[in-house]
C-alpha cells in the first residue's frame, strides 16, 4: 500500500485515476462524517458537498504543498465548500432560540445508532456555526487545535475560545436532558 | 479529548461518551467513490472535448493569417475569374457543373449532418 504522498505524487504527475480513487476510499468516510454533522444529518447534501470536496481535490492537487495532512487539506475544501453553501442558498436550519427544523434531521429511524445519531445532532444544534465545526472536529474527528486552525482558518486562541464556549453549552444541555444520570 | 494539560473533569468525559460512539463511526462507501470517479472520468472528458475545439479554432485563425499573408485569397479569386471565362456555353456542359455542384453540396451537408449526430449523442 502505497503511502499517502506517493499516491498524491501519483495523482498530481501523472494524474493516476487509481491512485485517485484509493485516496477518495481511504478518506471518504471522515469527510461525508463531517459535512454530515456540518449539515444537520442531511445526507443528500453532504453527499454533494463530499463529491463536489474530491472533485475540486483533483482539480487542484498540484496546490497540495505536504505541510499539513492529506485529510487536513481535504477537510479544509469540505469546510469551504460547506461555507460558500450556506453563504448561496442562506438556509436557516438553526432558529434563533436554536431549535432545528425537521427538515434537516434527514436520520433513518429505528435503530440505536440513529438514536444516538439524533441526539448528537439535536445537541449540536444549540451552538453556532463555529461553534458546531470545533467541536466537530475536537471531539468527532479527534483532531488538535492546531489542525482546526489550518482546517477553518480560525486562529488557535479563537479556536480554544469556541471550543471552551461550546462544551459549556453541550454541559449544560445534556444535564438538562438527562444525559449525566 | 481534552485540550490542556489538566485532568479531565466529571463534565468532560460526559462529553467524550456523548460523542464516543460518533467518533467511531465509519460510514460505508455504497458506491460514493465510484460516483466520484465516473464523475471526474465525464468532467475530464468534457474539459478535453474544449481543449480539442479551442485548438482547432486557434489552429483555424492561424491558417487564415497564413493563407492571407500568402496571396491565398488572390490566387482564388483568380481561379474563379479563369473558370468564369471559360465557362461551358453548351447545355450539357452546363448540366454537368450543375450535376458536380448537387453533388459536393450534398456531401458538405450530410457530413454536417452526421457531425452534428454525434454531438448531440
Amino acid at each position: 500500500m502505497l503511502t499517502d504522498l506517493a499516491l498524491v505524487t501519483k495523482v498530481a504527475i501523472f494524474r493516476d485515476h487509481r491512485a485517485f480513487e484509493e485516496l477518495v476510499r481511504k478518506y471518504q468516510s471522515p469527510v461525508r462524517r463531517f459535512l454530515l454533522n456540518l449539515t444537520s444529518g442531511d445526507e443528500a447534501l453532504s453527499d454533494d458537498l463530499a463529491q463536489d470536496t474530491f472533485l475540486k481535490a483533483w482539480q487542484h492537487i498540484g496546490q497540495f504543498s505536504g505541510k499539513a495532512s492529506i485529510q487536513t487539506w481535504l477537510m479544509r475544501i469540505a469546510y469551504n465548500n460547506f461555507y460558500d453553501h450556506q453563504r448561496r442558498h442562506r438556509e436557516q436550519t438553526v432558529s434563533i432560540d436554536g431549535t432545528v427544523s425537521a427538515a434537516v434531521m434527514a436520520v433513518k429511524a429505528g435503530t440505536p445508532s440513529a438514536t444516538t445519531a439524533m441526539d448528537v445532532r439535536r445537541a449540536l444544534s444549540i451552538l453556532g456555526e463555529a461553534e458546531r465545526t470545533c467541536i466537530t472536529l475536537q471531539m468527532i474527528d479527534g483532531l488538535p487545535i492546531e489542525e482546526i486552525s489550518q482546517i477553518t482558518s480560525i486562529p488557535p486562541n479563537t479556536v480554544k475560545s469556541h471550543l471552551r464556549r461550546g462544551k459549556e453549552k453541550l454541559k449544560n444541555f445534556l444535564k438538562q436532558n438527562g444525559y449525566d444520570r | 479529548m481534552t485540550d490542556n494539560t489538566q485532568q479531565p473533569t466529571a463534565d468532560d468525559l460526559l462529553l467524550e461518551q456523548f460523542f464516543k460512539p460518533c467518533s467511531s463511526e465509519q460510514l460505508a462507501d455504497d458506491g460514493f467513490s465510484r460516483r466520484v470517479m465516473t464523475h471526474i472520468a465525464e468532467t475530464d472528458a468534457r474539459r478535453a472535448r474544449r481543449l480539442s475545439w479551442q485548438w482547432t479554432a486557434a489552429c483555424l485563425c492561424v491558417a487564415l493569417v497564413v493563407f492571407t499573408l500568402t496571396g491565398g485569397w488572390y490566387a482564388i479569386v483568380a481561379g474563379i475569374v479563369g473558370v468564369l471565362t471559360t465557362m461551358p456555353t453548351t447545355t450539357a456542359q452546363l448540366i454537368h457543373l450543375m450535376a458536380c455542384g448537387a453533388v459536393l453540396t450534398t456531401l458538405v451537408a450530410s457530413e454536417l449532418v452526421r457531425r452534428e449526430h454525434l454531438t448531440l449523442s
